[in-house]
């Protein structure tokens, strides 16, 4: 469920909802009051005589309570509105805010790694200072990518924009797969031109995400990935050779959803569906033998 | 190394004074300004004159964009790089548009910036070897001032990449030039922009030589390879 979309229904359903009311109490108001003429004009107020001006009053504070109950709803709606909105910018700013610390840190641990490797220490020692060096430095790429994930999170639901530009996709997977050295990967490409028109950061991210999802869930270290061109777009399909999901596929890619798993936040895929559609793709998951991701990219154009 | 006059303007003091102490390793002659106040007296009263300027966004004093601008509009010979934990695309692209040459954000591959860094100094290196103004019928290109003349007699500034893309081109005249050539030359071996990319860039640099009347210099097209830079005598 998209938060955006659940404010937007929300929004019209409780307008509609106190029009509703607010039309409903107004019509029985008016039928009150002419009730009551009419029981003047056939001069039952003898008869009863507190009739008349008890309806009146009954309709006019029923009237009142409706109004009351509709101005809550409103006011519910508009502060339950403005806390998510706080919220959001509150983990914006704070993720922004964490970012910096982090720069240096990650900044400390490099320039560390690099004295270490100019220093004449004798060479166990260096490797076992190289050794905690470098898992400093990945866990400030971990806490990094958890902080992007929160940020674009954020961003989205703000319907905040991208920057779309022409990048050659293939060239970039090779590069940016050389980042892990644990995984191996087989990439097979059929298109001719595989430039796309995406933004840069949110293809990162979607790619980062795919290969976490494959190290955290799965055993396997072997990922075929496959481009080929379709028309206007370039499809990506990715598979990470692990189990089967066991849970129910449909489900995946919504926010928070995390099946059996103690790991994970429950935002990546629902991140890289947000990200493709907002850069013109599509995002389809399949579940055969294992599971597999295509990912559908607009071209770029070129010459 | 180098002896690459770098002005770092960042106010988180672990960080700032960190990359700092690592520049100066490698011999390049940096100084660190904390505070936008800071950085202007480096920047335009002192005898310091940088040749890159790391720029951070969020300044306790004043805006970092601003001041990006402020140095921009002061001097053109120079290469700005915004340092920033805003990634978010309106601000890198209003940091572009403002004449950075490149947007970093934080935290940043100290590896990638020294790259960067060498390929900034292997320009300026390479700039350092043309003549300080090239006369090509009634156009002039200043190099190492990063600005062009065009047939009406206006001086345009230009950016580094397309400074560098000129060079490129003019140092291998009559020759054809890959566009693959032109990425891995300009931009450098990890960074992927299209074909189209570069297509904008001679884009523009043919709209500059056009404004000659004699048409002394035309970009040619060779299809399915790149450009050629030919120069009438």
């Amino acid at each position: 469920m998209e938060l955006n979309k659940t404010h937007n229904w929300f929004y019209i359903l409780t307008s509609f909802s106190v029009f509703f009311i607010l039309a409903l109490g107004s019509w029985w108001l008016y039928l009150f009051f002419k009730l009551a003429n009419k029981l003047q004009e056939y001069e039952l107020s003898a008869v009863e005589g507190n009739l008349i001006t008890m309806l009146q009053w009954e309709g006019l504070t029923f009237f009142i309570l409706l109004l009351g109950l509709a101005f809550a709803l409103f006011y519910v709606f508009f502060q339950d509105h403005r806390k998510t909105k706080n919220l959001q910018a509150f983990f914006s700013s704070l993720t922004h805010e964490l970012k910096t610390p982090l720069a240096s840190i990650r900044l400390q641990s490099q320039v560390l790694n690099d004295l270490v490797e100019n220093s004449k220490i004798d060479d166990s020692e260096k490797k076992q200072l190289q050794k905690y060096a470098n898992r400093l430095q990945d866990d400030t790429v971990r806490l990094e990518n958890e902080l992007d994930k929160h940020l674009q999170l954020s961003r989205i639901e703000r319907n905040g924009p991208l920057n779309l530009t022409s990048i050659e996709l293939l060239p970039y997977l090779q590069n940016e797969t050389k980042k892990y050295s644990e995984l191996t990967f087989n990439i097979h490409n059929t298109a001719s031109d595989s430039t796309i028109n995406v933004d840069e950061f949110a293809l990162s991210m979607i790619l980062r995400n795919l290969i976490e999802n494959t190290l955290r869930h799965t055993d396997s270290r072997f990922i075929d990935i496959q481009i080929h061109e379709d028309k206007d777009f370039i499809n990506l399909v990715y598979k990470d050779n692990g189990p089967k999901f066991k849970g129910e596929t449909s489900e995946l890619g919504k926010l928070f959803y995390k099946f059996n798993s103690p790991k994970g936040s429950g935002l990546g895929l629902y991140l890289i569906s947000r990200l493709i559609l907002k850069m013109n793709g599509k995002f389809k998951i399949h579940n055969q033998d294992s599971l597999s991701f295509s990912l559908i990219f607009k071209r770029g154009e070129n010459e | 190394m180098s002896n690459l006059p770098i002005l770092i303007v960042e106010d988180e003091p672990n960080l700032g004074d960190t990359l700092l102490d690592y520049l100066e390793s490698k011999q390049y002659n940096a100084k660190l300004a904390k505070t936008a106040k800071e950085a202007r007296e480096i920047f335009l009263t002192s005898e310091f004159t940088p040749y890159v300027v790391l720029m951070d966004i969020g300044l306790p004093d004043g805006n970092g964009l601003e001041l990006g601008a402020e140095f921009r509009n002061n001097r053109k010979d120079f290469v700005l790089l915004f340092l920033s934990a805003q990634n978010d695309p309106e601000t890198k692209l209003q940091g572009l548009e403002l004449g950075a040459d490149d947007y970093i954000t934080k935290p940043f591959d100290l590896r990638e910036l020294m790259l960067r860094l060498d390929r900034i100094l292997k320009t300026k290196d390479s700039f350092e070897t043309m003549n300080d103004e090239i006369n090509i019928g009634s156009l002039k290109i200043w190099f190492k001032r990063y600005e062009l003349m065009n047939g009406e007699g206006s001086i345009i500034p230009i950016s580094q990449k397309e400074c560098a893309i000129l060079e490129l081109l003019f140092k291998k005249k009559e020759e054809v030039l890959s566009r693959d050539e032109i990425i891995s030359k300009v931009w450098g071996e990890n960074s992927f922009p299209s074909n189209r990319t570069v297509d904008n860039y001679i884009v523009k640099l043919r709209k500059w030589l056009e404004t000659d009347k004699d048409q002394k210099a035309t970009i040619s097209s060779v299809r399915g390879i790149g450009y050629r830079l030919e120069i009438k005598d």
